[in-house]
């Protein structure tokens, strides 16, 4: 060891402090950004002495990470699925708005009564064809609203896709960028930071699993374990249907050929705002309007009209059938065919003969129930009115229950859209605290603390302080050495 | 005997002092060239038959002596290409004519230089001298020429690893799909993985499972779970899924399908499905390593990976402690492109000295005997590093002194001589 070794060495001290300076200033200028992680350096003992930075490393959780990912996704999906219900809900309204299906049924059943009450009266016949619009303007909108939220599902799922494209496209950049810097050994914990901001990113779409491979290669997989990135970004399909009604069924949405909701799906995915839309789209929105439709065709049947045909009248008698002349159902108030269920909802009218003539809802229209053609029959009226009571099965499979009168079976329907939402609303919660705990435990873990940085500060400052007095010793050392005369 | 050999014997002494303090004056002037050795003064004494009473001075030889087995300090440097060799050996460089030189300086850097209209790049030191090597690709020995601008010849996938976790809970699905199934077959999972094909292209390979039979443990005798692994290429895929099968051409293209069975009661395979070649479209082949396969009660999970990359420009070069240059390609690829070679000698202080810090052979070195970095007692390489020169600056300026005041006694004794002989004319007057 000689006196210039030791001045190098002090001199690959100074380079060190300072590097290592360089990153304390990038760590604190960072220190209010959440995604970026904690930068330091590798130092190594030289051969002969001296010390040198050998990489840069940055603090990392992986588990934490994947947790934070997780629950982005899951925080995306009930976002996603409650934005959707809440625009149905605002349509129909809650259970006590004058809008929805079962109050409107209510209504019509009162108006109903009143008519009983009066069937003379032209002004309580007007009344009940009004009500009778109310509720089918209340079935209409919900439908409308219903199957435009499944639009806007399918909108969003579009810009879902590309995005998902997008994303997909500048991680390969950077994957490559980072695989590249690791085997020149240059820094690349800045590029890392932006990959992993890119995985949260894509976290809200689908959930990730994340692999890394040798050479700090990463793997993406949906949490399903459909490849979304490995070597090259795999492509993500969807196309989405021009329009909706009750009798379209939505189109799959396809990661590297494999599609990731429905029933035929070999791997679903489990979070995500894609899995929160397509939850919605084909489920959630299906079979709320598969109730609509059950209380829209209980409703046309209902109000039906169902005789035998009488040669000597030419008319059709509210009689019992026989076998020579059976019974024959036809439409009543409501217009549409009878026996449709799918999207009965969607096309129920009033018949425009009942708009002109209010007394056929009494009297009957191709069935003549008032045989005497007295003004104060109330026969028709009285077995209109007790259908809305009559207990009757409905499709259990739909959620809003299976046995019930149609204006129980209406209330259920909506208090079920009702909790739907208030489910959501609550998955929003628990997904929103369990992400703000997880990123704040992260952030715990890998991001910067200006305490520490500041303390590594003045360690470095002391550092440098002390290999700088080593040099201006060295350097008085040398002088004397050349005042020998 | 006479006065006279005084003033011989101590301009001989002045002689070898100055000789000394130009050999001093070389090692502070190059006291912070890289790779640089230090000159040792050493004197003999010659001195002549004595006879009778008489003493006869003799005089002082000098001789020069290069401490080139001595290693300098190593101090680290921001270059990937700057090379500093911990232990024995002598990088081999080469002059523009071609002759190996050695020598210990490896601040290397690129330097492209134009002969005849072709241009070629060198990794050359800062006396211009080139390095050295043996070609990875060719075996070819001689001056380095780095591939710069020049496309990298693309590597095929020769091998690729599936580590596979196959759910147990999975339905069985009656048959695995085949290239030329319909749209929408049933399979249980599905992955994917990039491999390279001769001409460098990327071709994505689906891979399928399907698991097509139960097992059961408590049959007689016990049947075990059957998953079909079915393996196509993207490319031949039909809007990224079934079928397989070019239409135009009627070509099937790749299909291949290995079975793999498992324990239903551990979860482990049967039989080991091992290495599998899988035939790719365009007539090459992959061998998988299929060795970790599990069917577990646990969530589908595949890791796979493949060697090879494609086509490419060279970026940047890095030298690794094996003294192996390697060119990462933009893609991110390291391709190894030369194997750096070091020089060993029996006896390296006998080295004749050149221009620019390198070294010959003679006759007292001996033959250079080469060798791999790092390997039989050959000294490894530490990249971003450079070795400094071996001077000791309070060495030499303690010698300086010493020597300068040595020069003063010897001219003191020429000043007595010279005054004893004024003694002996002034004898007559």
């Amino acid at each position: 060891m000689s006196l210039l070794s030791a001045l190098s060495n002090a001199r690959s001290s100074l380079a060190t402090v300072s590097a290592q300076t360089a990153l304390v200033s990038r760590n604190i200028g960072n220190a209010q950004n959440t995604a970026a992680t904690r930068k330091y350096a590798n130092l190594s003992a030289g051969a002969a002495g001296g010390v040198q930075v050998v990489s840069i490393a940055q603090s990392q959780n992986h588990a934490l990470f994947q947790s934070m990912t997780s629950a982005t996704g899951g925080l995306a999906a009930a976002n996603a699925m409650s934005d959707s219900l809440t625009s149905i809900q605002n349509v129909v309204g809650d259970v006590d708005a004058t809008t929805t299906p079962s109050n409107t049924l209510t209504a019509l059943q009162a108006a109903l009564s009143q008519y009983a009450v009066s069937p003379e009266d032209p002004q309580t016949a007007r009344a009940a064809i009004d009500a009778a619009k109310d509720v089918v303007n209340s079935l209409n909108n919900a439908t409308k609203a219903v199957q435009s939220a499944r639009k806007d599902a399918d909108d969003q799922l579009t810009a879902a896709a590309s995005d998902m494209n997008d994303i997909l496209s500048q991680f390969q950049a950077l994957n490559d960028g980072i695989v590249k810097g690791t085997a020149t050994g240059s820094d690349v914990t800045d590029l890392v930071d932006q990959r992993d901001q890119l995985v949260t990113k894509l976290s809200g779409y689908v959930g990730v699993n994340v692999q890394v491979r040798s050479g700090n290669d990463m793997v993406l997989t949906t949490d399903s374990g459909i490849t979304l990135f490995e070597t090259t970004a795999r492509s993500v399909e969807f196309t989405p249907q021009t329009a909706y009604d009750a009798t379209v069924t939505g189109s799959p949405f396809k990661i590297d050929g494999v599609s990731v909701s429905g029933a035929n799906s070999a791997m679903p995915i489990k979070s995500g705002s894609v899995y929160g839309l397509l939850t919605f789209r084909d489920e959630t929105a299906v079979t709320y309007q598969g109730q609509l439709d059950q209380i829209a065709s209980t409703l046309v049947d209902d109000f039906s009209e169902s005789g035998t045909y009488n040669a000597q009248t030419g008319s059709f008698d509210p009689a019992t059938g026989t076998s020579a002349s059976p019974i024959q159902k036809f439409q009543g108030l409501f217009n549409v065919a009878l026996g449709s269920t799918v999207g009965a909802a969607g096309s129920i009218s009033v018949d425009p003969a009942f708009d002109n003539d209010p007394t056929l809802l009494r009297d009957g229209q191709t069935v003549d129930y008032n045989t005497t053609n007295s003004s104060g029959f109330t026969g028709r009226l009285n077995q209109l009115i007790s259908a809305f009571s009559t207990q009757r099965s409905f499709d259990g499979s739909l959620g809003a229950g299976s046995q019930g009168s149609i204006i129980s079976y209406a209330g259920s329907s909506t208090a079920w859209l009702q909790a739907q939402r208030s489910a959501a609303k609550d998955d929003i919660d628990y997904q929103s605290t369990l992400l703000s705990g997880t990123k704040s435990a992260l952030s715990d873990k890998t991001g910067v603390n200006l305490d520490e940085e500041m303390t590594n500060l003045l360690d470095l400052e002391r550092s440098y302080q002390a290999s700088s007095k080593i040099i201006s010793t060295i350097g008085n050392m040398v002088d004397s050495l050349l005042n020998i005369r | 005997m006479s006065i006279n050999g005084v003033f011989r014997t101590s301009v001989s002494g002045m002689n070898a002092q100055a000789n000394r303090l130009s050999a001093i004056s070389d090692n502070i002037g190059n006291a912070d060239t890289e790779g640089y050795k230090r000159s040792e003064t050493e004197f003999s004494s010659l001195i002549l038959p004595q006879s009778g009473g008489q003493y006869n001075s003799g005089s002082v030889s000098t001789h020069i002596r290069k401490t080139i087995s001595q290693a300098g300090t190593t101090a680290t440097t921001s270059s990937a290409t700057d090379v500093a060799i911990q232990g024995d050996g002598f990088f081999v460089v080469q002059d523009g004519s071609g002759r190996d030189y050695y020598t210990r300086a490896g601040s290397f850097v690129e330097k492209t230089q134009n002969n005849g209209g072709t241009e070629t790049t060198y990794l050359v030191n800062s006396a211009g001298y080139r390095l050295t090597g043996t070609s990875l690709t060719d075996g070819s020995a001689g001056a380095i020429e780095l591939p710069v601008g020049k496309l990298i010849a693309p590597t095929q996938t020769k091998s690729a690893d599936f580590s596979l976790q196959l759910p147990a809970s999975s339905e069985v699905v009656s048959a695995a799909p085949t290239a030329t199934s319909a749209a929408g077959a049933a399979y249980t999972k599905k992955t994917s993985v990039v491999v390279y094909n001769q001409l460098g292209e990327a071709r994505t390979l689906d891979v399928y499972l399907t698991k097509t039979a139960d097992g059961d443990a408590t049959a007689s005798p016990a049947t075990d779970d059957t998953w079909k692994i079915s393996i196509f290429d993207q490319a031949q895929s039909t809007n990224g899924g079934f079928p397989y099968t070019n239409v135009a051409t009627g070509d099937t293209g790749v299909h291949e399908e290995f079975t793999a069975t498992f324990n239903p009661v551990t979860g482990k395979e049967t039989s080991g499905l091992g290495k599998q070649a899988i035939a790719l479209a365009d007539g090459s082949s992959v061998d998988v390593d299929f060795s970790s396969l599990t069917q577990y009660d646990s969530d589908f999970s595949a890791k796979l990976t493949a060697d090879g990359n494609p086509a490419g420009y060279i970026s940047d070069f890095e030298i690794s402690d094996q003294g192996v240059v390697n060119g990462v390609m933009n893609t991110g690829n390291s391709i190894p492109l030369f194997q750096l070679n070091l020089a060993r000698f029996s006896a390296p202080d006998q080295l004749t000295a050149g221009v620019g810090n390198v070294y010959s052979a003679s006759l007292a070195s001996g033959t250079p005997e080469i060798g791999v970095p790092g390997v039989n007692g050959f000294g490894a390489l530490q990249s971003n590093a450079l070795e400094q020169s071996n001077v000791d600056l309070s060495t030499e300026l303690t010698d300086m002194i010493q020597s300068q005041r040595s020069y003063g006694a010897n001219s003191k004794v020429f000043q007595t001589g010279s005054e004893i002989l004024d003694v002996i004319i002034n004898l007559k007057r």
